[in-house]
C-alpha cells in the first residue's frame, strides 16, 4: 500500500469529525457563556458606578448640611448621622476608584479623604465654641468647594465611562447574537461540506466499482485500471483490491485463451499429421495398384477368359471370372466404403479362388444376418483377416481346416467374426499382437495387414472399434471385430473421394 | 529520572517560580508619578484653548505610559488657590499650570514649593515662580518674530498699532509677547503709533479697535497680541472695507482665522505648536518618573509658526 501515512480509516474520520463538531459546539457555548458573564459583569459595574457616584454627591451634600447644623447646635444625633454619612462616603469613593481606573478618581478619593478629615476635626476638640465650630466648618467647606468645582469633571468622566461602556456592551450584545449565529451557520456549512466531500469520495469510488462490476457481468474485461497513488481509507483499499483482482482475472483469461489456442493448433497439427499419414498410406496403395497395372491385368484375364470359353474350359472360365471379380474389388474399392454385403461377396470370391487352390484342405462357410447386410464399412476389411486365418492357420496344417466368416448385430454394434480351426497362436503371441496393434507406428512386416485393418477402421469409426483375439491352438481361433453399425452412406461421391482424412 | 517525571518537575518549578517573580516585580514597581493639569474651559475665541490642546496632547502622549498618572481638569470655577489646595490634598507630584504674574500667584507657587510639588508652566513663563521647568511657546521671541515679519511685509517705516487686552494682564504669555514686540520694534526703529487696550469680549474689542482706527487712521500695520484682538481687527477692517490697506498680524489659528486669512482681512498668524509642547511635557514627566530626585527640569521653548494665506492654499496647515 503506497503512502500509508495518508491512510485514515472511515471510523477514524468519523471520530475526527465528531471531535471537530463537539469542539466547535463547546467553543460556541463557552463564547456565549463568557459573553453573557461579561455583559452581566459590565452591567453590574455600571450600576455600581452610578450608585456610588450618586451616593457620593448626595452624601457630600448631606454631610455638608448636617455639619452646618452640627456646627450650630452640636447635637449628638447629628454627629452620629455625620459619621454614618462619612462611612458611606468612604465606601462610595473607594468603589468609584475601584470601578473607574482613572487618575482623577484616585484624586477624588484623596480629596474626599481630606474632606472627611476636615469633618472629623469638628469632633476632635472636646468642647469647641460655636464660633470655633463654624470656623472648622468653613475649613471643611473649602475642601468641599474644591470637590464641587471638580465635580463636573468627575460627572463627565462617569458619563463618558457609561457611554463607552454602553457602546461596548452594545457591540458585545451584537456580537453575542451575531457571532454564535454566524459560527453556527459556518459550522453547519462546514459540516455539510465535509459530509458532502466525504460521501462524494466514497460514493464515487463505489459507483465506479459498481459500474466495473456491471461491465464484468456483461463480460467486458477490457477496462483500464485507474492509477491511484494514495490510499486514504477502506474504500480505496477495496477499490485497489477489486482492480487488482480484475487485473489478475484478466491475465488468467488471457492465459486460458492462449492455452486454448495452443491446444487447438496442436489438435489441428495432429489431424494434419493423421491426414498426412493416411495420404501416405493411400499413396502407397496407389503405388502398389499402379505396379499391378490393373487394366493390363484385367485385359489379360479377359483374353484368357475368352480363350477358355472358346476352348470350352468352363472351370477355367469360372476361376478367371472369380479372380477378375476379386481383383476388381480389391483394387477398385480399396479406398471406398462399401456395404457388408459387398464385402462378404468379395470374401466369398476370395475363398472360392482359394478353395480351388487348396481343394479339400479348405472348407469355409459364410454367414451374415440380413439386418446387417447394408451396414457400411471400409472395403477390404475382412479379406486380410481371412487371409491371415488361411495363411497362418490353415496352410501350415497338413490336413487343412475350416474357415467361418459371420456377421451379426448386437446392441447396435456390428460383430464380424473370422474363425478357423488352424494352428492358432499362443497366449503370449496373442498379447504381443494386441500390444503391437495398440502402437501408433507399426513397422513389423509380420501382421501389417491386421494393423492396417485396425488403423483404417479406427479412422473410419473415430476409434470406436475393438478387436478380440481368442485362440485355442489347433482347435479354434477367433478374430472378432466390433464396430458401430452404420447404415447410411457417409460419402456422397464414393468414386472420387477418400474417406481418409476424417469424418 | 524518567522523562515524564522530569516534565512534572519542570511544570511544578514553573508554577512555583512565576508567582514569586510576579510578586518580586510587584514589590519593585513604584507608584506612578502623579501629575495634574488644570485649565480653564472658558474659551475666548472659538476652538482656541491652548491649555486644553496642550493637556490633550500630553494625555495622548502618555496613553501607554503606566509610570505616569495624569489627571486633566478643565474647570470654569476653580481659582488658583483652590487648584493649589486641590493638588496639595491630592498629594500630586507635578502640576501643569499657566504662568501668572501676580502676588497671589506667587504665594500659591510658594505653597507648591513648600509641599514639594513640582510646577511646570506651559503657557507663559515666570521664572520667579520657582518652576521646575517651562515647556511652551517662546512668547518673548514670538513678539520679536512679529517685528521681523512686519518689516519683511510692510517695510521698516511701517506705522504700527498694537492691540492687546489689558496691557497689565497677569497672563505672562501675552505680556511676554508685547514685551518682545515692543523691545524688537524699538531696536528696529519701527514706529509704534499707538496701543489699543482690548478685552477678551470680542464686541468690546471691536468697539475699541474701531475707535483706535479713527484715532490713528494712518497706521499701516495692526499687531494683535492674541486671537480675540486679531479677529476683532479683521471684522472692523472688513466693515470699513480696508482689508487691503492694513497688514494685520495675530496669534493662533482656528477655522475663522483661516477664512480671514484667505479673504485678506488677516495677513499673518503666529500659530503655537501645542502638539510639540504636549510631547515635550510628556517626555519630561517620563524622565521625572524614572528619576524622582530631579531638582530641575530642562526648559523647552518653541517658536511660533507663521501662517499666511499662501501657506493655507499650499496646504501647509491642517487643523
Amino acid at each position: 500500500m503506497k503512502n500509508k501515512k495518508r491512510f485514515c480509516s472511515l471510523n477514524r474520520k468519523l471520530l475526527y469529525f465528531g471531535i471537530f463538531l463537539s469542539g466547535a459546539m463547546i467553543f460556541l457555548c463557552l463564547m456565549f457563556l463568557l459573553s453573557s458573564q461579561y455583559l452581566s459583569r459590565q452591567q453590574n459595574r455600571l450600576l455600581h458606578v452610578q450608585e456610588a457616584f450618586s451616593s457620593l454627591t448626595e452624601d457630600l451634600n448631606q454631610t455638608d448640611s448636617k455639619l452646618y447644623a452640627y456646627a450650630q447646635s452640636q447635637r449628638e444625633a447629628t454627629k452620629e448621622e455625620i459619621l454614618r454619612l462619612s462611612e458611606e462616603l468612604t465606601a462610595a469613593h473607594t468603589a468609584l476608584a475601584r470601578y473607574l481606573n482613572q487618575p482623577i478618581f484616585q484624586d477624588l478619593s484623596r480629596l474626599t479623604q481630606v474632606y472627611q478629615s476636615s469633618v472629623k476635626k469638628m469632633f476632635s476638640e472636646e468642647t469647641p465654641s460655636t464660633g470655633r465650630r463654624l470656623e472648622l466648618y468653613q475649613d471643611s467647606v473649602q475642601d468641599l468647594d474644591i470637590i464641587q468645582a471638580l465635580m463636573g469633571e468627575y460627572r463627565q468622566a462617569v458619563v463618558t465611562d457609561r457611554i463607552l461602556c454602553q457602546e461596548r456592551l452594545e457591540i458585545v450584545r451584537k456580537w453575542t447574537t451575531a457571532v454564535p449565529l454566524a459560527s453556527a451557520a459556518l459550522l453547519l456549512i462546514m459540516s455539510l461540506w465535509i459530509l458532502r466531500r466525504s460521501s462524494r469520495r466514497i460514493t464515487e469510488n463505489l459507483e465506479l466499482l459498481t459500474e466495473r462490476a456491471d461491465k464484468i457481468c456483461q463480460w467486458e474485461w477490457d477496462i483500464s485500471v485507474p492509477q491511484k497513488n494514495v490510499i486514504r481509507d477502506e474504500v480505496d483499499v477495496l477499490a485497489a483490491a477489486f482492480y487488482q483482482m480484475q487485473e489478475t482475472i484478466q491475465e488468467q483469461i488471457e492465459e486460458l485463451k492462449a492455452k486454448e489456442a495452443l491446444e487447438r493448433k496442436l489438435k489441428e497439427t495432429e489431424v494434419a499429421a493423421a491426414n498426412l499419414k493416411a495420404k501416405w498410406e493411400h499413396a502407397r496403395l496407389c503405388t502398389l495398384q499402379s505396379r499391378v497395372n490393373p487394366h493390363f491385368l484385367f485385359n489379360a484375364l479377359n483374353v484368357i477368359g475368352g480363350s477358355a470359353a472358346e476352348e470350352g474350359a468352363s472351370t477355367t472360365l469360372d476361376m478367371i471370372s472369380e479372380t477378375a471379380d476379386y481383383l476388381r474389388y480389391s483394387l477398385s474399392q480399396l479406398d471406398k466404403e462399401v456395404s457388408l454385403e459387398e464385402e462378404f461377396q468379395n470374401i466369398r470370391d476370395y475363398l472360392s479362388i482359394q478353395k480351388r487352390r487348396f481343394g479339400k484342405r479348405l472348407t469355409y462357410s459364410i454367414f451374415c444376418v440380413p439386418e446387417i447386410l447394408e451396414a457400411r464399412i471400409p472395403s477390404m476389411i475382412l479379406q486380410p483377416l481371412v487371409e491371415n486365418a488361411l495363411i497362418h492357420g490353415i496352410m501350415p496344417k497338413k490336413e487343412g481346416g475350416e474357415i467361418t466368416v459371420e456377421a451379426y448385430l448386437l446392441e447396435g454394434k456390428a460383430h464380424l467374426l473370422v474363425t478357423d480351426n488352424g494352428l492358432g497362436f499362443t497366449e503370449e503371441r496373442r498379447m504381443e499382437l494386441e500390444k503391437r496393434l495398440e502402437q501408433e507406428d507399426y513397422d513389423d512386416a509380420q501382421g501389417v495387414g491386421l494393423y492396417n485393418v485396425m488403423e483404417r477402421l479406427r479412422a473410419f469409426f473415430d476409434r470406436r472399434v475393438s478387436l478380440n483375439l481368442q485362440s485355442d491352438p489347433g482347435q479354434k481361433t477367433t478374430m472378432e471385430l466390433i464396430l458401430p453399425a452404420y447404415f447410411k452412406k457417409t460419402r456422397e461421391d464414393e468414386d472420387e473421394k477418400s474417406y481418409f482424412g476424417g469424418r | 529520572m524518567k522523562r515524564k517525571n522530569r516534565l512534572r518537575l519542570l511544570l511544578a518549578l514553573t508554577a512555583a517560580v512565576f508567582p514569586c517573580l510576579d510578586a518580586f516585580a510587584s514589590s519593585q514597581r513604584e507608584e506612578p508619578l502623579r501629575a495634574a493639569f488644570f485649565y480653564s474651559r472658558e474659551i475666548w475665541v472659538q476652538d482656541i484653548n491652548i491649555m486644553q490642546q496642550i493637556g490633550n496632547s500630553i494625555a495622548n502622549a502618555l496613553e501607554d505610559a503606566p509610570e505616569v498618572s495624569l489627571s486633566c481638569y478643565g474647570t470654569d470655577s476653580l481659582t488658583m488657590d483652590q487648584a493649589v489646595r486641590a493638588v496639595i490634598s491630592m498629594e500630586t507630584d507635578v502640576l501643569f499650570y499657566y504662568g501668572l504674574d501676580s502676588e497671589n500667584a506667587k504665594i500659591n507657587y510658594q505653597r507648591l514649593l513648600d509641599h514639594g510639588i513640582r510646577l511646570i508652566l506651559v503657557d507663559g513663563d515666570i521664572e520667579e515662580s520657582g518652576r521646575f521647568a517651562y515647556i511652551g511657546t517662546d512668547n518673548y521671541q514670538s513678539g520679536r518674530q512679529a517685528v521681523e515679519l512686519i518689516q519683511q511685509e510692510a517695510g521698516a517705516d511701517a506705522r504700527v498699532g498694537v492691540l492687546a487686552p489689558d496691557i497689565d494682564t497677569a497672563l505672562c504669555s501675552v505680556s511676554s509677547r508685547l514685551d518682545g514686540f515692543l523691545t524688537a520694534a524699538r531696536e528696529a526703529g519701527l514706529s509704534v503709533e499707538g496701543t489699543c487696550e482690548t478685552t477678551y469680549d470680542s464686541l468690546s474689542a471691536i468697539k475699541s479697535i474701531r475707535k483706535f482706527l479713527e484715532t490713528y487712521p494712518d497706521v499701516d500695520v495692526l499687531y494683535c497680541a492674541e486671537a480675540v484682538s486679531g479677529q476683532a481687527a479683521a471684522d472692523v477692517l472688513r466693515e470699513l472695507g480696508r482689508e487691503d490697506d492694513l497688514m494685520v498680524l495675530t496669534y493662533d489659528i482656528n477655522s475663522r482665522i483661516q477664512e480671514d486669512l484667505m479673504e485678506g482681512a488677516l495677513d499673518i498668524t503666529l500659530s503655537q505648536d501645542t502638539e510639540a509642547v504636549g510631547q515635550a511635557c510628556a517626555d519630561l514627566l517620563l524622565e521625572l518618573a524614572k528619576n524622582r530626585g530631579m531638582e530641575e527640569g530642562n526648559d523647552v521653548f518653541f517658536s511660533c509658526i507663521p501662517i499666511t494665506s499662501e501657506d493655507l492654499e499650499a496646504g501647509a496647515y491642517e487643523e
